[in-house]
């Protein structure tokens, strides 16, 4: 299968997920991108492949008395496409910023 | 606490958002984006949930785009292809949005440009691929008769014995018909009678150009018959006008030309023929009573199936060569001649639109170079920009796919605004023919302007583009992009020669027209009274039948004319110089042989009143003019002009020699000057004036007075005159002969506007792009030129310097220009007029004017290098 091409907000969800952010709000505060970024990213990943989604326990989440929330995490497609990324937003960083690739 | 509260009415405008979201994907998205509202209203601040909630409408509308869009798309997959080039799209026209005055500029040129063209194709395409409005209309067949002997008579009238013999022994077509156009006097008891452009046709005619009436039946051939029942068929037009298009109008009476003719049909609401009669009735004429020697039809056929127009030809021209035999009086050296009528429509509209179209083409062209001039200077700004997108992995054909993307939004957003332009020109460009019903601007004159627009985009837009994706990336970073400075003047150097060219070629063009329109007016029309008013009478022959009542009431008219104040001399004639028609005759030079061709003595004939030579100015040169006392009972005689004289008596002698038309012998006894009769740029013709009462006074004539003050509006005066003479008659059309003139040097005068007008643009554009290249090269010589300062270099040495490599450009585009033009000239040869297609003066003068302007587009940015301060640029670098 070919790969998926990943954007830079694509690629910020993705490191979002990756350092443990499960759910869509946390993964926006995460990534600093609003969610009308966030969600349409997570939906296109989900169905690339890149991303698997789950629902929280009925039980447990009504216990609490608070409605179920959705959870997000990287299959090993998606780990590689971050990979796959992060290595070509490197040199994006430092064409728009020596210093800080340098620092 | 309210939370609560915004929890609910946060849920009601999700579920609003849900409502846009798939079905099957609904129940959970809504419950996600819920959840998630809930969390964020239960851990941080009402306002941040707010602000997260109002992402939703935008993933529920992501979540509607087809799941295909969220898979991968394979490199080069068409899908990416698309992706990429939406990206584009939206880049461009950010870029544009940008740039403002640029964009703009660039769509207004191109608007013009697109729409100028789009007109005239549009005008041309309707004038002339369209098919004609009638069935089969590949098959029709203009009939005339062709005197190979008399140079330019290709195209003559046809006598009505020699058509029905066509028509009776050619197998070639189906039918054929005649008929003459014919003023018809309309008089009815409640209205003032109504003069009305009719046509006298054979019944054939409505079956020959497979059209019938609406209503009622077509004419037979009883009704074609002498002393036939007189009938008429209505246009469409005038049954509304007259009948206010009652359904019963059939079977009623209409009193025409005095006589009650019976309504037998109503035309359909189409173009009948090209030109638009509004009634037709029989001509009945009994073939025993016709001379073959009379030759007044117009006359076309239609082939039958499947015969080429050769063959039907060559037929033709085998019954000619019979009749010549036959009757060797009247048709030796007569053949008949058949055109199609698509061939006849694009003779008649001549070559002018066709080279309006080449310079709009010109214009568009200047139009293009200097867009992508504009582009390549814009391009230099965004260098830096092109070489990080390269850097990070974008192919060079994606550089070049977005600047054509740019142009290409340029172009359409154009060609959209030039075809609202092409639409207020069409009518401008070129009067729609009678026959033509709507406007020319069309579906297909739409795909044209967008295929221009495209074509034009890659035009302009290629070179930049190629350019720019040539950057070297580490270059461009490193110097912040002067990197690819001398190559692109040279390249922008070059456009604008070219455009210095093309406007070259189009000033000289316009200048040559202007020559013309000049020399037209200063022609010798022969007639010393261009102020002199016409006023056209028309008699009725069933009130008028014999030539003595019309002489006598021609008389009348003539006397009460000049009974009126500041009218110093009228005179009537049956035919007036530039309204399109004359008669020719042969005659015989009494104590000569006659000619073994007699038609090569043909001279046209004017039967006139003795006042008309004066009354329109037409100066007496030697002998007497027409004298009152000429009439029936005196010696016959005429009038000739110098023309005449010079080709049928080189060796003088004219005066007092007699000639014959007819049998009576009529005497010269003066000569006149010549008058173009039939426009204004054709030399006179050998023409004879015949007393009115020794020819045979004719039912039709023109009087025309002498005025002594130009201001006198003679019109109202002359109509009511002539309704107190004959009321039954219909209103005369009244015009100043000045008008005919006008008229005659219109079509050139439109056209040397429109190529000025081009010319100017051109002038502009072309100075406008020398302005720009001047300028930025400037701007790239700062340092040098600051350098030259500090070393010693006077203001006037850096004018000097810049106005000299401005001059170098425009030099060699003036050289091109004109060696172009020359090479160019004679395609205008049709339309010039005393002027020679390679004249000397309008090349040079176009050349002198786009220097001059030239000049100053390049003194100016010379002027601001000038003022460079050298230090501050030296301290700069």
């Amino acid at each position: 299968m070919s790969q998926p091409r990943i954007t830079y907000p694509g690629a910020c969800v993705l490191q979002a997920v990756a350092r443990g952010c499960r759910y869509g709000f946390d993964i926006m505060d995460f990534a600093g991108l609003p969610s009308g970024t966030v969600y349409p990213i997570l939906r296109r990943y989900e169905a690339l492949g890149l991303l698997r989604s789950d629902w929280e326990e009925t039980d447990n989440a009504h216990a609490k008395g608070r409605p179920r929330r959705r959870n997000y995490e990287l299959t090993l497609d998606g780990e590689a496409a971050l990979q796959r990324a992060a290595e070509r937003f490197a040199l994006h960083q430092r064409i728009f910023a020596p210093e800080e690739a340098q620092g | 606490m309210d939370r609560p509260f915004t929890y609910r009415s946060l849920g009601v405008g999700l579920r609003l958002c849900a409502a846009v979201v798939p079905a099957p994907n609904r129940a959970r998205w809504l419950e996600e984006w819920r959840a998630e509202v809930w969390h964020a209203l239960q851990h941080g601040s009402r306002p941040s949930a707010v602000r997260r909630a109002l992402g939703a409408p935008r993933d529920a509308l992501w979540s509607r785009r087809p799941t295909r869009l969220d898979t991968p798309s394979p490199p080069g997959s068409p899908r990416r292809g698309i992706d990429a080039l939406m990206q584009d799209i939206r880049y461009a026209l950010r870029s544009l949005l940008r740039r403002p005055v640029f964009t703009l500029t660039a769509i207004l040129m191109l608007a013009a440009g697109i729409g100028a063209n789009a007109a005239l194709f549009g005008a041309i395409k309707h004038a002339l691929f369209e098919p004609l409005p009638w069935e089969a209309p590949e098959r029709l067949i203009a009939l005339y008769e062709n005197r190979p002997l008399q140079e330019g008579r290709d195209r003559n009238s046809v006598s009505l014995l020699d058509l029905d013999d066509w028509r009776d022994r050619s197998e070639s077509f189906e039918s054929m018909t005649a008929f003459s156009y014919q003023r018809l006097a309309y008089t009815a008891s409640d209205t003032t009678p109504i003069s009305l452009v009719g046509a006298e046709v054979d019944w054939h005619f409505f079956s020959t150009l497979g059209i019938l009436p609406a209503l009622g039946r077509n004419f037979t051939a009883s009704d074609d018959e002498p002393g036939a029942n007189p009938t008429v068929i209505l246009s469409h037009g005038l049954w509304q006008e007259l009948f206010a298009g009652a359904a019963d109008v059939v079977g009623q009476e209409m009193t025409l030309n005095e006589l009650s003719h019976t309504i037998i049909g109503v035309m359909p609401d189409k173009p009948v023929y090209y030109f638009q009669a509004r009634a037709w009735v029989t001509l009945r004429v009994d073939r025993a009573e016709v001379s073959r020697g009379n030759h007044r039809f117009r006359a076309f056929g239609r082939l039958h199936e499947g015969i080429g127009l050769e063959a039907a030809r060559a037929e033709l021209q085998a019954i000619s060569l019979d009749l010549e035999e036959e009757f060797p009086d009247n048709n030796t050296g007569h053949y008949a001649a058949a055109h199609r009528f698509e061939d006849e429509l694009a003779r008649n509209l001549g070559s002018g639109l066709w080279i309006v179209l080449g310079l709009a083409a010109v214009v568009l062209l200047i139009v293009c170079a200097n867009i992508a001039n504009m582009q390549l200077a814009s391009a230099l700004a965004r260098q830096r920009e092109v070489a990080v997108r390269l850097a990070i992995g974008a192919s060079r054909r994606r550089i070049v796919t977005m600047v054509l993307v740019e142009s290409g939004i340029l172009a359409l957003v154009s060609a959209t605004l030039g075809l609202g332009l092409a639409r207020l020109l069409a009518d401008l460009v070129v009067p729609p023919p009678a026959w033509q019903v709507g406007s020319t601007v069309d579906g297909s004159v739409f795909v044209f302007a967008f295929g221009l627009a495209l074509g034009t985009s890659i035009l302009f837009g290629l070179i930049p583009a190629m350019r720019l994706s040539r950057g070297d990336v580490f270059d461009a970073i490193r110097d912040g992009g002067r990197a690819l400075g001398s190559g692109r003047t040279r390249l922008r150097g070059f456009l604008v020669a070219t455009e210095v060219a093309l406007a070259v070629v189009l000033v000289a063009g316009a200048g040559l027209l202007l020559r013309s329109v000049t020399a037209l007016g200063e022609v010798e029309l022969g007639f010393g009274e261009p102020d002199a008013v016409a006023a056209q009478i028309d008699l009725p022959i069933a009130s008028y039948p014999e030539p003595e009542q019309r002489a006598a009431f021609f008389r009348e008219v003539v006397d009460e004319m000049e009974s009126i104040p500041g009218v110093t001399d009228a005179g009537t004639t049956d035919t007036l110089p530039l309204v399109g028609s004359r008669s020719s005759s042969t005659f015989r030079i009494e104590g000569r042989e006659q000619p073994d061709n007699p038609d090569s003595w043909s001279t046209s004939r004017h039967s006139v009143t003795p006042g008309y030579t004066d009354a329109l100015g037409i100066e007496l040169v030697r002998g007497r003019t027409l004298q009152d006392s000429d009439n029936a009972d005196s010696e016959f005689v005429t009038v000739v002009n110098d023309t005449f004289v010079d080709r049928f008596f080189p060796e003088g002698g004219a005066i007092g020699a007699r000639i014959s038309l007819w049998g009576d012998w009529h005497r010269i006894v003066g000569v006149v000057r010549g008058v173009r009769h039939d426009d204004v740029r054709t030399p006179p013709e050998p023409e004879a004036y015949f007393p009115a009462q020794q020819l045979g006074t004719p039912t039709f004539a023109w009087v025309v007075m002498r005025r002594d003050n130009p201001q006198l509006d003679l019109a109202p005066i002359v109509r009511a005159k002539m309704a107190d003479l004959d009321p039954t008659l219909p209103i005369a059309r009244v015009f100043v002969i000045r008008d005919l003139v006008d008229q005659s040097m219109r079509s050139t005068q439109r056209l040397s506007r429109i190529v000025t007008a081009f010319g100017t643009l051109a002038l502009l554009i072309a100075a406008m792009g020398l302005y720009g290249v001047i300028s930025y090269a400037v701007g790239q010589r700062q340092n040098e030129i600051g350098l030259r300062m500090a070393l010693g270099s006077t203001a006037r040495n850096v004018v000097a310097l810049v106005v000299t490599q401005g001059m170098t450009l425009v030099g060699v585009g003036l050289g091109s220009g004109i060696a172009i033009a020359l090479f160019a000239g004679p395609l205008l040869a049709d339309v010039l007029y005393g002027v020679e297609p390679r004249d000397v003066v309008s090349m040079l003068s176009a050349a002198g004017t786009l220097g001059l302007v030239a000049f100053f587009a390049t003194l100016l940015p010379a002027v601001r290098a000038a003022r460079i301060d050298p230090a501050g640029t030296l301290r700069g670098d």
